[in-house]
């Protein structure tokens, strides 16, 4: 699945970041193959979406998560 | 005489707020927030970084 | 004695309490200038101790230095090209995992660091346990531990400032091992991309392996950032909050703190002060017209914009504890649709909320977006804010005639403003800009206290601009329109409407002879309005001789006696001092909004269209506020 239809409470590993123009920010920021990401909630009109991860909380958009490749890991 | 003095010293007060917005506007800053270009050449004659208003933001 | 002098750099990721940290060491002893060329603060402080000189750089937050962003380059190129003497990088131990990227990069690049883990306190209300000893290990470089607010752990840090010797440290054999990993991949055969790519995994690889070693993590419940965003943020409450919170800032502003004070400040300036300098002119015989001069067009002028100091700094000070807690990324989150509805990005929130202050740092501040046509949309939204300068034309006109609903008159006024920023974006967004694929990443920072001392120093050091322009640009100006309306071409005249300003402004008040506030007055304002926005005011002030401007509305009559007396009270209707907030509200933004424009864009075109642009909306809704609203009958 992708990172977008991540719904809150989801525990997921990242697969693949997938190639955009936010690829190397997203690394940056510490969105890197294999790590653990936890969602966290949207924003109220559903968009953006908060995640947590490397003990940080970050909000991407969904057409941006669309672009990321996850599995769950726990529900 | 009073009115020669008191115009006096308003002339003074005039001439150096005309120069502190003259100088503002020939260096390109200003006082609300952040000096836009305290220019390179104006860093170099100073020592200190140029002094500016209000930081503005990150 | 010559004291010794050594020279610190900080740096670090933004969030960490870096700013608090240098604001705490060097105390009101600091500069804010700007780095050559760009506008970024730059901000160099002092401070003595052990009988050394200690020069601070506070280099900009920055998540990595790979030169993508105007902060990222001035930090990479500062710390390669200046021999600081120590350079401290500060890291927000309560998410060290993410922090310790930046750490990384500047140790691959050779760049010895004392690395300050910082907020030690946060870290052990979330349960991050470091092992101080483990991680100089695994990097070589010496660890600090702090608390940002704590004076011991302050005076520690300068203790280590002052006595560490960076020479006795070099990589450990970990830390080469990832060089070396990292150049074999620089000098390989991929593409650039892959090669950054590969790079920053690299780096996160390793930081895998020292969170191993020196780190651990005990449960610690949810954090109180956790249960403040599950309100702040939660899909329900958010928006509500979000209101509440910006309607308190008004409340602060113009009810509770902010208008008493510049109450008792506008007393006192218009009757006991005009009162001493009337005695004081008399008694000293001045000529008559020199104390017109000083009486109506100085301590008029000038003090009418004085008067308001006091509500600008109560708004900066709100608005500069709001960013201290965090709480504008939330905004910047929950608002990210709505924004970008109207065409701009969430991120947008924080520079455009900062208009409501000053245009200025707001058009400056557009470069956070990261889209070009984002950026270029909230340069071009900014100026139909409310900011510190339109506020007195609003509080002034509300206060004589809405005296029953004065506050909220003045809230309705920066909705007009809000509501023309996103008319005009979508307007500009659909017919001037090319659709580009915008993007939005942000970082949510934990909930914190602000440090009071960093809330009152930004506070200070934006207000400030305020009151240097009522002593030099307003100055001029009340001095120079006082003279034009005292003069014509055959000389001094009795009566003003025969003077220089009269004719100028009759001129320009003819184009709104259809907005009710056609007098020559009203023209007089709107041009003097063009230099700097609280000149509107003090033009009034001078123009109507205004005695007694009083914002203490509780007694409705005893303001409409003052406006009657006036001749402001007749020149305008309800329905035309409402047409005319409106306009004043929407019109041609100041001088140096506009010369910040020009910068920003670096085009001419761009700001001869903002100014062009934004006066013929103005006129336009002005109108249309008038006619509709005398046609309704009010």
């Amino acid at each position: 699945m992708t990172l977008d239809k991540g719904v809150p409470g989801m525990v997921l590993k990242v697969d693949s970041i997938g190639d955009s123009d936010l690829k190397e920010r997203l690394m940056t920021m510490g969105l890197t193959p294999g790590i653990k990401v936890k969602v966290l909630r949207s924003a109220p009109l559903g968009d953006p979406m908060a995640i947590g991860l490397r003990s940080y909380n970050l909000a991407i958009r969904r057409k941006d998560a669309a672009h990321i490749t996850v599995e769950e890991i726990e529900a | 005489m009073a009115t020669y003095v008191v115009g006096l010293i308003l002339a003074v007060i005039f001439v150096l707020a005309f120069r502190h917005v003259w100088n503002n506007f020939k260096s390109g800053k200003h006082d609300c927030c952040g000096c836009d270009a305290c220019s390179s050449k104006a860093e170099s004659s100073k020592k200190e970084p140029c002094h500016c208003g209000c930081g503005g933001t990150k | 004695m010559e004291m010794e002098s050594m020279s610190v750099a900080l740096t670090g990721n933004p969030n960490t309490g870096k700013s608090t940290i240098f604001n705490e060491l060097t105390g009101a002893n600091q500069k804010i200038g700007n780095w050559p060329g760009v506008t970024v603060d730059k901000k160099v402080g002092h401070v003595n101790y052990n009988g050394k000189d200690i020069t601070i750089v506070d280099l900009p937050g920055t998540y990595s230095v790979s030169a993508r962003s105007p902060e990222e380059k001035i930090v990479i190129d500062y710390l390669l090209e200046n021999s600081s003497d120590l350079v401290v990088d500060v890291v927000d131990s309560s998410n060290i995992e993410r922090n310790l990227f930046l750490t990384v990069q500047l140790l691959e690049k050779n760049i010895p660091l004392l690395i300050d883990l910082n907020m030690q306190d946060e870290a052990k209300r979330r349960g991050v346990k470091i092992d101080v000893k483990k991680l100089e290990e695994a990097l070589g470089y010496p660890v600090l531990l702090t608390i940002a607010r704590d004076g011991k752990s302050l005076k520690n840090m300068l203790n280590v400032f002052t006595s560490v010797s960076m020479a006795g440290y070099g990589p450990s054999d970990m830390l080469k091992a990832h060089i070396d990993k990292v150049k074999e991949i620089e000098s390989s055969s991929l593409s650039d991309k892959e090669k950054t790519e590969k790079i920053i995994e690299l780096r996160y690889d390793f930081i895998d392996v020292i969170m191993e070693k020196a780190v651990t993590f005990e449960s610690a419940g949810p954090s109180m950032t956790e249960r403040l965003d599950s309100v702040l943020a939660n899909s329900v409450l958010a928006i509500p909050a979000f209101l509440a919170i910006l309607y308190a800032v008004f409340q602060i502003t113009f009810e509770w703190i902010g208008q008493p004070i510049a109450d008792a400040l506008e007393g006192l300036i218009t009757e006991d002060f005009t009162d001493f300098v009337t005695e004081a002119l008399e008694s000293a015989e001045v000529a008559d017209w020199m104390q017109s001069l000083i009486i109506d067009g100085i301590i008029g002028g000038v003090g009418s914009v004085i008067i308001f100091v006091p509500l600008i700094f109560i708004l900066f000070f709100c608005l500069s504890f709001l960013d201290g807690t965090g709480y504008m990324a939330r905004v910047a989150f929950l608002m990210d649709p709505v924004m970008r509805r109207c065409g701009l990005s969430g991120k947008a929130v924080m520079p455009l909320m900062m208009g409501f202050g000053c245009g200025v740092p707001s058009i400056m501040g557009a470069r956070a977006m990261d889209s070009e046509k984002d950026r270029m949309l909230a340069i071009l939204a900014a100026p139909f804010l409310t900011c510190g300068a339109k506020l007195p034309i609003m509080a002034l006109f509300a206060a004589m005639f809405f005296p029953e609903d004065a506050a909220n008159v003045v809230f309705a006024m920066y909705v007009v403003g809000v509501v023309m920023a996103i008319v005009s974006t979508k307007l500009l967004g659909a017919t001037q800009f090319k659709d580009e694929g915008a993007t939005f990443i942000l970082e949510l920072p934990p909930y914190r206290m602000p440090d009071m001392k960093n809330v009152l120093l930004e506070t200070w050091d934006k207000g400030k601009g305020y009151l240097t322009k009522a002593g030099t640009i307003i100055f001029l100006g009340c001095v120079i329109i006082w003279f034009l309306g005292v003069f014509n071409s055959s000389g001094m005249v009795e009566d003003m409407s025969e003077s220089f300003l009269a004719s100028i402004g009759s001129a320009v008040g003819a184009l709104f002879t259809f907005h009710g506030f056609g007098t020559w007055e009203s023209g007089a304002a709107i041009i003097s309005g063009i230099l700097a926005k609280e000149s509107v005011v003090s033009t009034i002030g001078i123009l109507y001789g205004l005695p007694d401007i009083s914002a203490e509305a509780e007694d409705a009559v005893e303001t409409a006696e003052a406006m009657l007396g006036t001749g402001m009270g007749s020149a305008f209707t309800t329905m035309s001092a409402l047409a005319f907030m409106v306009f004043s509200q929407i019109y041609t933004p100041c001088v140096t909004a506009l010369g910040t424009i020009k910068k920003e864009t670096n085009s001419w075109k761009w700001m001869f269209f903002a100014a062009g642009y934004m006066f013929a909306l103005a006129w336009v809704v002005s109108l249309l506020v008038y006619q509709i609203g005398t046609a309704l009958g009010f």
